[in-house]
């Protein structure tokens, strides 16, 4: 056996484990999902055995998907939702990691503090929400109250921010972004302490003010964080779902009404496959799963072009 | 001057950040304070006890009956009948209403549900509770083991059970009170009809007691001034009873979701690691037909919502009958190709003369991976450990769907979303499940924060 | 113990980027005695690393015959060749101590605990060791990590020694220290070892024999006095010896039956034997070289061939000196000249550079010796 061979059974052999699991798991599933996407639950489908019973339908469930006023409202309020948590997100992590670059004392306290929701379970954080925007009784309306907004009785907020259908939306992002501030800090704090101290050094003695060293170093060299956030971002709001089914308990929000529909304001795309798979019309789950694909990849090529123009 | 203008802004900075971090921590706290509360508390805003409390109530008490008759008052306590469902309404339906479920409904007051029924004539009434319109079920406070009618056998006169006296009589048009509270100060008793308090006097024994002329329809009000020692006052506000009726609800096995979240979860790191280490390995240090473009093909799968897989995992798992199985829940998520990346990037830092040293040394492959590439990259593989451990322990989504309704192997979050259907306004006990699934990961995050840390920035500054 | 034998070794890389073949050793032919200490030496890229790791099996042969003792060992893995190799980073395990570092490749020969205890300690005491048993390598200086490595290939008393610039990661200091302790240990363990380096000095102090290599192919093989003074090319004659033999082209002209070497205003009679030989080279241009040990400067040549120069640069070492002088007045084809002591002639004056006509060695232009 040649050393080639050798190497090649060795390698196969140390990779067999996660690519069988991949290839069952992973790639396999997308093939599969191709195939599901152009088929039809019927009514002889049962909840154990849905897909022994399908019908094809071609490009029924992408037609009837893309033609359906719902999805383009959850392609809207994706975009929103994106437009709501990304920036933000950024902007306070980026903040907060200024912040803590400082020679401070108890930044590591501050550094374990901002980053520990990151890592709680999304579902139960979503519940204890719910109970702060509460209508009455919950601790934002309690607390509004004490500082004299809102009536002397009865809620500050009717139906409170999560049964409002202007507001559930905006209040899910601003649980969301408070959650995960604590990771994009990681993230820019590496960056910023990679970033050697005589670049600002040289800066200082150039005469530049704060202003100046952060427009001019900090940003240039935290763009790829930037841009690594911005995509991961557009995935996780074009895939969001726990936080819309435990802060909306499942209900997708309170009913919005535009352009004469009667639609729920939380109805992100992540959920609103979700709601497809629960009322088992797995073919338009998989349709949808593969439209959410597409967007993504647009998405994430826009995102790419416009803050990593081609270097000539 | 500029020490002060500096002393000054970093006090400020300070003050700014724990803000944020309180903000920031703000659900966490908010929970284990509302899991600790005592039931109906959950929305006093109330967080620290006063050692003296102004109790008020006011509190319907039989009318008192003019023509001999006797008042009881009935009362369905939740936790006495743990079987039951989440009560949303309970009525009495018995001889003294006709068995109509619709004509006697009971009233919650945060704790019990309950109502006082008057004009009774002293006679034996058989009777039952309704909850939710739907399951009949005997008076659990009466006959614990009863699975008929239970039954009351009432004296003319006299109230069968105590509400607010310890005890209440009537006499002629006369309502005679004891009340055994020696330690109380001011004790205020009522009538609803009168504006006069009446008068109380405490005998020998600290009894109060009191008596005054009752009008048909009337009610009591009172109103007890009683001083409480600090100990009192916390207990009345906080309890550990919201956890011990989450471990002890019989049909939530708690214990068993806790466990199956922690085999789940564990299950899965330990497995993913030893996946991810092999595989990263191998495209770290070996040289194989189709490496790159196998790499390139598992890198691009990283970009596809994971929602594309959902669908098809969920036919595998039922195909290969692993719904209700812990298989089901670990096997399908094993292949973490941001792992496997992570290993990679770790693993190609080890110098390749340490493999050749072990390679002369007489290493065979397997010896090579247990004794360099594991030793080498351990603290990585801790972290890549604790990642997936995190995120499988919360993997809600997955977890309900490969999970009937009636599993075995349902896990903490699949457990607390049902319970959270069903102890729907009881916001204490369900805060106090969450805690169950809250807290071990922020244990674990605190003791081993360095790993996470690390893991994560590793991941994202790959370039 | 054994020896080891090349056969016509060739190795070809293949470039992945440029998508080329590589040669980096060509028609190797050697035959490594037992028990003898040969030294590979030739400037970077030449192949020497490829060669010593063909011995060791990390590198595949792509033609051509490898034995070690009698065996062929093309295909046979690395640890069952008996070979032992240490390397140029040392390559420690980081995460073992010192003792288990040594004791690894026993262990993976599943020898009992008690007895790699034992040959350890053995070892420790042979290397000065033991005192730092218990250290990690980081926790080691590069002196220190380098005998650990050595340590580590002795304590399998393999048939083979193979080193890859054991001591290029050393200060200037620590590296003479070790020479001379490799030398000694050579001598103790009395086994065959192969050894890679770019440092002439330690090829000369170390080697019984020195392969000279080059662009993937041996130039010559021989001790090294041998190659000092006889060297088979220009290659070799410009490698071996510090400073480098000075050389330079020049035309063979016969005029009234006497031999000359002529360089522009530089004209050197030959004779003797050489004369013979290059007088069937009349007219045609060859490269000579002299070592500077052969040019001494001096006030007054005497009788003997000089050469008429200014100095313009002496470089005083102590016991020696170097003096620096531009031939044919071309600036930066300098020649080095080399005297005991003190240089006789100062800076920037005129000195009789004596040459020792005897050991001028004439090549051909394609770098073969000529006489
Ligand atoms: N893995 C490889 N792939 C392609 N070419 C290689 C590889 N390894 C070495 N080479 C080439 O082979 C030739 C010989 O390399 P080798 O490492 O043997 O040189 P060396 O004599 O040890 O040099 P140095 O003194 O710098 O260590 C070089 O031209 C090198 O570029
Ligand atoms: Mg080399």
């Amino acid at each position: 056996m040649t050393k080639g061979m050798r190497e090649n059974l060795v390698s196969y052999t140390f990779l067999a484990p996660f690519l069988l699991v991949f290839v069952i798991f992973l790639a396999y599933p997308v093939f599969y999902s191709a195939w599901i996407s152009l088929h039809k639950t019927t009514i002889y489908t049962s909840w154990y055995y849905p897909f022994s019973e399908m019908k094809f339908a071609g490009f029924e469930n992408y037609t009837s998907l893309l033609l359906d006023f719902e999805l383009w409202w959850s392609f809207f309020l994706t975009i929103c939702y994106g437009f709501l948590t990304i920036p933000t997100g950024i902007f306070l992590s980026l903040l907060l990691a200024v912040l803590l670059d400082n020679k401070l004392k108890g930044k590591s306290f501050f550094r374990s503090a901002f980053f520990l929701p990151n890592v709680l379970d999304l579902f139960v954080v979503g519940v204890i929400w719910i109970l702060i925007f509460a209508p009455e009784f919950g601790l934002l309306d309690i607390l509004l109250k004490k500082i004299g907004l809102g009536a002397e009785s009865g809620p500050v907020f009717e139906k409170g921010l999560l049964g409002n259908a202007w507001t559930c939306l905006p209040a899910i992002a601003v649980a969301m972004v408070l959650k995960g501030a604590g990771f994009g800090m990681i993230l820019f704090l590496t960056a910023i302490q990679n970033i050697s101290q005589s670049v600002y050094e040289a800066a200082d003695i150039d005469g530049a003010g704060w202003w100046h060293k952060f427009r001019h170093i900090t940003i240039p060299l935290v763009k790829p964080i930037i841009l690594f956030m911005v995509i991961t971002g557009t995935i996780s709001c074009l895939t969001a779902f726990t936080e819309v089914y435990a802060m909306t308990i499942n209900t997708g929000g309170p009913t919005a009404n535009p352009f004469g529909h009667s639609l729920r304001a939380a109805n992100l795309l992540g959920y609103h496959l979700y709601r497809n798979f629960q009322d088992a019309y797995y073919g338009k789950a998989a349709a949808l799963s593969f439209i959410i694909l597409a967007f993504a990849s647009l998405i994430s090529w826009i995102n790419i072009r416009i803050i990593q123009p081609r270097r000539k | 001057m500029d020490k002060c203008k500096r002393l000054a802004l970093s006090s400020a900075l300070y003050l700014a950040l724990f803000m944020g971090a309180m903000i920031v921590l703000l659900p966490i706290f908010w929970m284990v304070i509302t899991a600790c509360k005592q039931p109906g508390k959950a929305f006093e805003f109330k967080f620290w006890p006063k050692p003296t409390v102004l109790q008020g109530a006011c509190l319907p008490l039989a009318t008192v009956p003019q023509d001999g008759s006797a008042a009881f008052t009935l009362e369905y306590d939740p936790a006495l009948y743990p079987k039951m469902p989440f009560a949303r309404q309970v009525t009495a339906a018995g001889e003294f209403n006709g068995w109509d479920k619709t004509k006697t409904p009971l009233q919650f007051d945060g704790q019990v549900w309950r109502i006082t029924l008057t004009q009774l004539k002293p006679l034996k009434y058989e009777y039952k509770f309704v909850v939710n319109d739907t399951n009949w079920t005997p008076d659990r406070a009466r006959d614990p083991e009863g699975d008929g009618n239970s039954v009351i056998v009432l004296q003319p006169g006299e109230n069968a059970n105590k509400v607010l006296a310890d005890q209440t009589k009537l006499v002629g048009n006369r309502l005679q009170f004891q009340i055994n509270r020696p330690q109380a100060k001011i004790l205020q008793i009522r009538l609803a009809s009168q504006k006069d308090v009446i008068p109380l006097t405490q005998d020998a024994k600290g009894i109060w007691c009191g008596e005054a002329e009752i009008k048909p329809e009337d009610k009591l009000e009172y109103s007890i001034e009683q001083p409480q020692t600090f100990s009192e006052a916390w207990h009345e506000l906080y309890t550990l009873n919201n956890f011990k009726k989450i471990i002890a609800a019989p049909d939530f096995p708690f214990g068993r979701f806790f466990f199956n979240s922690l085999i789940v979860a564990s299950l899965s790191g330990l497995l993913t690691v030893i996946l991810c280490t092999m595989a990263g390995y191998a495209f770290a240090k070996k040289d194989f037909f189709l490496k790159g473009t196998l790499f390139m093909i598992l890198m691009s799968t990283m970009m596809i919502p994971g929602m594309i897989f959902m669908v098809p995992q969920y036919a595998i798992v039922t195909n290969l009958d692993w719904i209700n199985t812990y298989m089901g829940m670990i096997v399908p998520h094993l292949a973490n190709i941001f792992g496997l990346f992570l290993l990679r990037q770790h693993i190609s830092i080890i110098p390749h003369s340490l493999f050749e040293a072990a390679i002369i040394d007489g290493a065979s492959e397997w010896q090579i991976f247990r004794y360099i590439v594991i030793p080498q990259s351990f603290p990585i593989m801790v972290t890549l450990f604790l990642m997936t451990f995190v995120s499988q322990w919360g993997n809600f989504l997955w977890q309900l769907i490969v999970n009937t309704p009636d599993s075995d192997c349902r896990t903490l979050p699949v457990g607390l979303a049902l319970f959270k259907g069903q102890y729907a306004q009881d916001w204490e006990v369900i805060m106090a499940g969450s805690c169950f699934s809250i807290l071990p990961i922020a244990f674990l995050f605190l003791i081993a924060q360095r790993y996470f840390i690390e893991g994560m920035t590793k991941g994202a500054i790959k370039e | 113990m054994a020896g080891v034998r090349f056969e016509n070794v060739g190795k070809i890389y293949y470039d992945k980027e440029k998508k080329t073949e590589v040669a980096a050793v060509r028609n190797f032919d050697l035959a490594i005695q037992d028990k003898e200490f040969v030294v590979f030496v030739g400037p970077s890229g030449c192949g020497k690393t490829t060669s010593l790791r063909m011995i060791a099996g990390l590198e595949e042969i792509t033609s051509g015959k490898l034995y070690i003792g009698e065996q062929i060992v093309n295909d046979v893995l690395p640890k069952d060749r008996d070979i032992a190799m240490v390397f140029q980073n040392y390559a420690l395990y980081p995460h073992l101590t010192v003792r288990e570092n040594m004791g690894f490749s026993l262990k993976l020969r599943g020898i009992p605990k008690a007895e790699i205890a034992q040959k350890v300690l053995h070892v420790a005491g042979i290397l000065r060791l033991n005192d730092y048993l218990d250290r990690l390598p980081k926790q080691l200086s590069g002196g220190q990590c380098q005998r650990v490595a050595i340590g580590r290939a002795i304590i399998r008393e393999p048939r083979v020694f193979l080193f890859d610039e054991p001591l290029s990661n050393l200060d200037a200091k620590m590296r003479v220290d070790m020479r001379v302790e490799l030398a000694k240990l050579h001598k103790q363990l009395n086994a065959t070892i192969v050894y890679v380096t770019h440092d002439q000095i330690e090829a000369m102090t170390l080697a019984d024999r020195i392969v000279v290599m080059n662009n993937g192919s041996i130039q010559q093989v021989g001790t090294p006095l041998d190659l000092y003074n006889h060297p088979t090319n220009a290659f070799v004659g410009r490698f071996i010896g510090s400073p480098a033999m000075n050389q330079m082209k020049a035309q063979v002209v016969v005029e009234a039956n006497v031999v000359y070497l002529v360089a522009k205003d530089v004209k050197i009679p030959m004779n003797g034997q050489k004369a013979n030989i290059l007088r069937q080279h009349a007219n045609e241009t060859v490269l000579f070289g002299i070592r500077p040990h052969d040019l001494i400067p001096s006030r007054e040549p005497g009788n003997r061939f000089a050469l008429m120069r200014l100095l313009d640069v002496i470089e005083p070492i102590g016991n020696e000196s170097f003096a620096y002088f531009s031939i044919n007045g071309e600036e930066e084809k300098m020649w080095v000249a080399h005297c005991e002591g003190a240089s006789p002639v100062a800076e920037g004056e005129q000195a009789a550079i004596v040459v020792n006509l005897e050991n001028i060695h004439v090549f051909s232009l394609d770098e073969t010796l000529l006489a």
